[in-house]
């Protein structure tokens, strides 16, 4: 019997549950998906702990009021050097918890979780206010040398949202960018969603086997969205809205002017269809997808 | 090997910069400022062949055999490009001292912590940043640390940083307990600084051209270690001079480091104008 793992993007946001920890893959403003990002801001969730490298993914979600908790390694727009306002604002108020980490230990708390071990040991963050900020991250004495290392701490996940270039009814994902750090977020998380461009059948995603990164004894539900990444970039379809990118920015700085944002392009539309009409329709595609030379794009700067 | 007498600021720290590493380092390195990535690329042509300059790209981060600085965002030219590696990777170069990165922080104490997180209370800060990002695995893991501070005020220089990102030379590193990644050199617009061995402080190395002694001390935050004489920070080779003007640095990107409000516009209209001529 086929596996058919294909679900809509409001299904697949109502397995997951209140209190939920999720991981979302990508970094900054490459290879986020954005569309299930914004599925759940649509939802009634509440209380999620979030664990990132963090771009418009976590800033959205902390303006919309879903996060209880973010545990990250930074909140960035590609290039950009400040920190989105939502996520500034909720860390000047004190107004959610926060787990600030370094890159490498987001990494290793993904790891230990993915090989179900309770910690990765590490040498970063030693005598950095990383770890008297989150005492629960502990110190140890290494056996065989002796050392003093740090024991991060694992980010057991219950799900994780996956941006993928296409994928197949059964869960096989193909990702043709930069994998970042993708594979560590699938491995730590019980249910893991494909946000896929496309979805295809496998003879089709076969013709590329080594493209087909992500295996389907992962994968819990594919969800088909067509420029699921946007405003992210999803190397070779798309390049990231600096546009967009920079409307969120400039919006997030205001609350008020956020709200504002949200309705027109998250609360306001319940279709994927809608949502491209509403950022700019085919104009704006045909801009995103033109190809030249894009493979060696140095990433612009947003503000 | 002639010393420059024609040479800008940019070119002072920049040659100074290139020399931190040793000529067998197989490093991958990157910079968030332009006189670091300058200081990459003259490295890799004089001191230090095996070093690798990594930019981040559209499809992943790509190595360069040769970087020429821009400001826009450009396509690398082929011929520029030596190969790829994926985000994941780099953080097995960093676990083994093979990454260096040239940045600056937001403030930066007598010991060398660094400060890129927060602008006040750890847990309610009047400004929050990204946050920590690199520092807390750059700090414990690469064979060296640089600072690099464009504006030295006792507004970056610090008796005490709000944050310890990147750790320097708390006694943890001094009992041998942080084994790697300690900071070596800090540059600013004034000078070169380095750290004294027995108690981690932060001491005067020389001086940059035309800077006096007490320019550097009423600028700084908290004491800094004077010794008796302080020599004036070697000028640029003619060398060094000629490679970042003709192919490192044509169009003066290095420039933006130190410039500031309606300077640093007039340096940036200039140069991103010149650039779309070359686009053309």
């Amino acid at each position: 019997m086929a596996i058919d793992k294909r679900l809509t993007m409001a299904e697949a946001v109502a397995e997951l549950h209140d209190g939920a920890t999720i991981g979302i893959g990508g970094s900054a403003g490459r290879r986020k998906p954005m569309a299930l990002v914004r599925a759940i801001a649509r939802s009634s969730l509440k209380d999620l702990t979030v664990v990132c490298w963090g771009g418009p993914d976590l800033d959205l979600l902390i303006g919309a009021g879903k996060v209880k908790k973010a545990a990250y390694a930074f909140c960035r727009f590609e290039g950009g050097r400040g920190a989105p306002g939502n996520f500034r604002r909720a860390r000047q108020q004190g107004s959610i918890e926060f787990m600030e980490l370094s890159e490498y230990l987001c990494l290793s708390g993904l790891e230990a979780a993915g090989r179900r071990l309770p910690f990765f040991p590490v040498r970063s963050a030693l005598g950095t206010d990383i770890l008297t900020t989150s005492p629960q991250i502990q110190t140890f004495t290494a056996p065989y040398t002796g050392e003093t290392l740090v024991a991060m701490p694992a980010l057991n996940l219950d799900a994780a949202f996956i941006l993928v270039n296409a994928a197949d009814p059964s869960g096989y994902g193909q990702v043709l960018g930069d994998l970042m750090f993708d594979m560590p977020v699938v491995h730590a998380a019980k249910a893991v969603y494909l946000c896929a461009d496309k979805v295809v059948p496998l003879e089709v995603l076969k013709a590329d086997v080594r493209s087909m990164v992500i295996n389907r004894m992962w994968v819990a539900g594919v969800v088909e969205v067509p420029f699921g990444g946007h405003p992210a970039s999803n190397y070779p379809s798309y390049l990231a809205d600096m546009e967009h990118l920079r409307e969120h920015y400039q919006a997030a700085a205001d609350p008020q002017a956020f709200k504002a944002y949200l309705d027109k392009y998250v609360y306001g539309v319940d279709t994927q269809e809608a949502y491209l009409e509403r950022i700019g329709g085919v104009s704006k595609l045909l801009k995103l997808t033109r190809r030249d030379e894009a493979a060696w794009l140095t990433q612009p700067i947003t503000p | 090997m002639a010393y420059a007498t024609d040479y800008t600021l940019e070119e002072q720290i920049v040659s100074r910069l290139a020399k931190v590493f040793d000529p067998k380092d197989r490093i991958l390195g990157e910079s968030v400022t332009h006189c670091g990535r300058a200081a990459l690329a003259l490295a890799k042509r004089l001191y230090a062949p095996e070093l690798a300059l990594v930019v981040l790209c559209h499809r992943t981060s790509i190595i360069l055999n040769r970087d020429t600085l821009h400001l826009s965002p450009h396509t690398i030219p082929a011929e520029d490009i030596e190969g790829e590696i994926p985000e994941r990777d780099i953080f097995f170069l960093i676990n083994q001292g093979m990454w260096h990165i040239f940045m600056g922080p937001a403030q930066l104490d007598q010991y060398g912590n660094a400060n890129i997180s927060l602008i006040g209370d750890k847990f309610k800060p009047t400004v929050a940043f990204p946050g920590s990002i690199g520092l807390p695995d750059n700090t414990t893991n690469q064979k060296r640390v640089v600072w690099l501070v464009n504006t030295h005020t006792k507004r970056v220089f610090v008796p005490r940083v709000d944050f310890i990102s990147g750790v320097g030379h708390i006694e943890l590193r001094r009992n041998g307990v942080i084994k790697y990644g300690a900071p070596v050199l800090v540059t600013s617009n004034l000078g070169c600084f380095d750290f004294e061995p027995a108690s981690g402080r932060m001491r005067v190395q020389s001086l940059h051209r035309g800077v006096a002694l007490e320019q550097v001390v009423q600028n700084t935050g908290f004491e800094l270690v004077v010794p008796a004489s302080v020599p004036p920070t070697d000028p640029p080779t003619e060398e060094e001079v000629r490679l970042l003007r003709e192919e490192i640095d044509p169009l003066g990107v290095c420039r933006l480091d130190f410039a500031q409000g309606v300077e640093a516009a007039r340096i940036s209209a200039e140069i991103t104008q010149r650039e779309a001529a070359l686009a053309r």
